[in-house]
């Protein structure tokens, strides 16, 4: 088979050489092909091979040398000397060639030929990065990474020092619209916000900042940006778009998401149905508001964290019971609507540490999540699933606006 | 006396002279050029179908080295093999070359970039 690839190899040299000596040639690659065994020995003889062809080709290939001054015979014209193109030529073809090619490229700008020039382009950069060029990167790569369409953004934005650092004054408040307006708002409440994941410091949200300022941001909606018309969970979609979009315009966040396979807990329906009442607020008319018992899509804080809410849907109950419990929640139940709970406290399956000189607080005497969830109708069922794991991987203080909305 | 081509054989490239070297003893066909020229400078030199098969060409144009019959039995798959003979020519090309390289070793012995001993 070697020998055979030899004899293919052959025909790539010039057709003069092929019909004066090609039976010789490969007469010799044969006998050179069963003498020179092993690895080392054919490899060498292809080098030499593909060298020696290199060479026929640009040195070209006469089957017959001219000679001088033939004197005898009637009187005739010898060709003396041929030409053939030197190295010199053959360069100076090669560049014109090039510099042909760059011409059509600016010129008529192929797209495809533009697409290949900027992924090499993209591949150079994450391969040398000057320090601009590797932030900008990040912003796009945590816009892209996310899933972020980078169209979908606030018209104006205004991020201020907070009025009061109380924390008791801390408020968020997203209308129909989309508009969000907050006060005394540290950056990580707007990340579960954005990302659906618990505030709480949790597996699936890591890389938080140590830094605790908190701002006064008022976010104006495009208008239109968020339809009447559409679905609850499209309008939520966009929303979190555009609170994305600021995070990573003004916090310079980048976030890195991916999906990982974990222990979950699977919010379903117990066997005797759901238990669950349909709440008087419509999606149409939902507001966020975390200063509200009225708001939508909200639980209002109590001891032991009881479900406790005028308008939530399931996903949000998921959500917010995955603050204490020890594994993530998924809603796997496929009840939409918006309903109205109210339920015990329940005994956390994990918090915090407490502040330094306060003491733990007990629960003991509190039922637990799997009690409270099935006087509603629902059970947590332990699975493994695939979920969004999020890292933070850069993130920074604002850059704060004097006066105004930007 | 066949003037010497003056293109490309005066001087005569290194792979010309050494393919008239191997041929001094016997006739051969191209394969046992191709050997005998690699053992004659120590594995230096290989020469690959183009390289060497352009310079029989041009050896049998000059005159140096003749085609001719194959001087054993060969076996029937053998019988395309071409092989060379050193002609009178060729071999005076080979003896002046030869002569030509020994003044130029003179010269390095009297410049001592070689000393008597090296070669």
């Amino acid at each position: 088979m070697f020998e055979s690839f030899c004899a293919l190899l052959l025909r790539l040299y010039p057709a003069a050489f092929r019909r004066t000596h090609g039976s010789e040639a490969l007469l010799l690659l044969r006998d050179r092909a069963r003498h020179e065994r092993g690895l080392f020995r054919r490899v060498r003889l292809l080098m030499d091979l593909a060298i020696d062809l290199g060479a026929t080709s640009l040195h070209g290939w006469q089957s017959s040398r001219p000679l001088l001054a033939r004197v005898d015979g009637p009187p005739h014209f010898e060709i003396i000397d041929s030409y053939r193109p030197g190295p010199t030529a053959l360069a100076a073809g090669i560049l014109a060639t090039l510099l042909m090619f760059a011409a059509f490229t600016l010129l008529l700008r192929p797209k495809p030929l533009l697409k290949a020039l900027a992924y090499f382009s993209e591949q150079s950069d994450a391969e040398t990065p000057g320090p601009d060029a590797n932030h900008a990167r990040q912003q796009v790569t945590g816009l892209e990474a996310v899933g972020v369409e980078p169209d979908v953004a606030f018209a104006a934005i205004s991020i201020k020092p907070a009025r009061s650092s109380d924390p008791r004054e801390m408020r968020m408040r997203v209308l129909p619209n989309g508009d969000l307006s907050a006060s005394a708002l540290p950056v990580i409440w707007l990340l579960p916000y954005a990302y659906d994941v618990p505030v709480n410091p949790s597996p699936r949200l890591s890389g938080l900042p140590g830094w605790r300022e908190t701002y006064d941001i008022e976010a104006k909606a495009p208008a239109n940006a968020v339809p009447l018309d559409l679905p609850a969970r499209e309008k939520r979609r966009r929303v979190q778009g555009m609170v994305r979009r600021l995070l990573a315009d003004r916090f310079k966040l980048v976030m890195r998401g991916e999906l990982n396979t974990m222990p979950v807990y699977a919010l379903t329906v117990a066997s005797g149905g759901p238990k669950l009442q349909k709440s008087t607020i419509e999606e149409d008319s939902c507001i966020f508001d975390t200063g509200t018992r009225e708001s939508c899509h909200y639980f209002v804080v109590g001891r032991g964290h009881p479900l406790n809410a005028k308008a939530i849907n399931l996903d949000d109950l998921a959500l917010y019971i995955e603050n204490w419990t020890d594994l993530p929640v998924m809603n796997r139940t496929a009840v939409s609507g918006l309903f109205t709970v109210d339920t015990d406290g329940w005994r956390p399956m994990r918090l915090p540490p407490p502040p330094p000189g306060v003491p733990a607080a007990s629960f003991d005497d509190l039922p637990t999540i799997f009690s409270v969830l099935r006087t509603l109708g629902l059970e947590l069922k332990q699975q493994e699933a695939r979920v969004p794991v999020y890292t933070v991987e850069h993130i920074e203080r604002p850059q704060l606006d004097e006066g105004g909305a930007r | 006396m066949i003037d010497m081509p003056k293109d490309k054989l005066n001087p005569l490239p290194a792979a010309a002279f050494q393919i008239l070297l191997s041929l001094a003893d016997d006739d051969l066909h191209g394969y046992e050029i191709m050997r005998r020229v690699e053992a004659q400078t120590d594995g230096r030199t290989r020469m690959g179908p183009g390289t060497l098969y352009s310079s029989i060409q041009a050896l049998v144009d000059a005159g140096f080295i003749a085609e001719v019959a194959s001087p054993r039995e060969e076996a029937p798959n053998d019988a395309r093999r071409r092989y060379y003979h050193l002609t009178t020519v060729g071999r005076r090309a080979a003896r002046d070359e030869a002569e030509r390289l020994v003044g130029v070793l003179r010269v390095a012995r009297e410049k001592k970039i070689l000393r008597r001993g090296d070669v």
